[in-house]
């Protein structure tokens, strides 16, 4: 499958700014994340950046606020788009010009024309999807107990308890 | 904890420039980093150009990611270019920014002097034309260039926030060898597995 890398960056209306902020702090963590709701994403981020900056690390005027996106998801784009429109699309809405969510071909297409292409990667295990990383977590975690548990196993009990463990593929 | 500090080898140079963390919610291991640098208008040229073929072509792509794919702390690394608002179609900006998204493990000063020591000519291909980029050898300046720059993170959410980079890759690799020690396991031989398992442990043991 695909590894999809999709970051979004959208000017906020004005007058959303400060209730996005508050709508980002109040968000809850870990499985409880809306961007959790999104099948098969790996890492995610939601900012507001305030302004972009000038050569001096002034602020730009006119350039921001912002609201940047960033997702490191299994594919298909389309699906990664749903499932944002869907967990996701009331933050977006603060956005200039977001469609409702609820309408998937324009929030898609507003989506689209959003995106920030990726231009250099460093992505180790992209080729991987996350429940394949999530199985390899789990194998490299029994594994290492099994070799703790058998590290002075005679021969036949080292095979008898392999099989026990992992014998069924 | 693993930290970048501790695998690459790399130690601190002076102190640090400002503690990263925690930016995301929750505890993870991997930690996010964005920064949005302005660059002069021909080095975006320079960019559009040079992106491409370290991104696609071998050995071009190899030789540029290899340093940092080895060191096993980089969950992902993307780089772009915006030039317009919105990205696409938009009005064009003032002037062109760099927008680097990272997320990784351990410490974010060890993290930045990692690049600094292992890829300082491919940072100079990224950043010399970057307003205010100091080059990779002073390290403090450069610190102060990344974390100085960095924006703020509200919300990171991460699908296995125990794991790290090298847990994963290890544990790819230890998953790839499972079917061999399976298919020894079923042949019934006990001396002949326990021989496989002793070659599994050698080889993968660093990796358990």
């Amino acid at each position: 499958m695909r590894h999809v890398a999709l970051t979004l960056v959208a000017p906020v209306r004005p007058d959303a700014r400060e209730g996005l902020q508050a709508a980002l702090d109040a968000l809850p963590s870990g499985p409880a994340s809306p961007l959790a709701g999104i099948p098969g994403l790996h890492l995610g981020r939601i900012a507001v950046v305030d302004a972009l900056r000038g050569p001096q690390g002034e602020p730009m005027p006119g350039v921001g606020p912002l609201l940047m996106v960033s997702l490191d998801a299994d594919g298909p784009l389309d699906a990664v788009l749903a499932a944002l429109a869907i967990h996701c699309g009331e933050l977006l809405r603060a956005c200039e010009g977001c469609p409702d969510p609820a309408d998937g071909p324009s929030f898609a297409a507003w989506a689209r024309a959003h995106r920030l292409k990726d231009r250099w990667t460093i992505m180790p295990y992209a080729g991987r999807t996350l429940p394949e990383v999530r199985s390899a977590l789990r194998t490299r975690e029994r594994l290492g107990a099994f070799a703790g548990a058998v590290a002075d196993a005679d021969p036949a009990t080292l095979r008898a308890r392999f099989l026990e463990q992992f014998g069924d593929a | 904890m693993f930290t970048v500090a501790a695998h690459a080898g790399i130690w601190r140079i002076g102190p640090p420039v400002r503690t990263i963390a925690p930016m995301g919610n929750g505890p993870t291991r991997a930690q996010p980093l964005m920064l949005i640098t302005p660059v002069r208008r021909l080095w975006a040229v320079w960019l559009r150009l040079s992106w491409p073929p370290a991104e696609h072509v071998w050995p071009v792509r190899t030789i540029t990611k290899r340093p940092l794919d080895r060191l096993r702390f980089i969950h992902f690394a993307h780089w772009g270019l915006l030039t317009r608002m919105p990205p696409r179609g938009g009005r064009r900006l003032p002037r062109p920014y760099i927008v680097f998204q990272t997320n990784f493990n351990g410490d974010a000063n060890a993290y930045i002097d990692a690049f600094a020591i292992l890829i300082p000519s491919r940072m100079r291909l990224l950043y010399q034309g970057a307003f205010g980029f100091p080059g990779p050898r002073r390290r403090g300046p450069l610190r102060r260039f990344v974390l100085g720059g960095a924006e703020p993170e509200p919300h990171f959410y991460c699908a296995y926030p125990d794991a790290s980079v090298k847990m994963i890759l290890s544990g790819l690799a230890v998953e790839e060898a499972l079917e061999e020690l399976r298919r020894a396991a079923r042949a019934g031989n006990d001396a002949a597995f326990a021989t496989r398992w002793s070659r599994f442990l050698v080889k993968h043991g660093n990796d358990l």
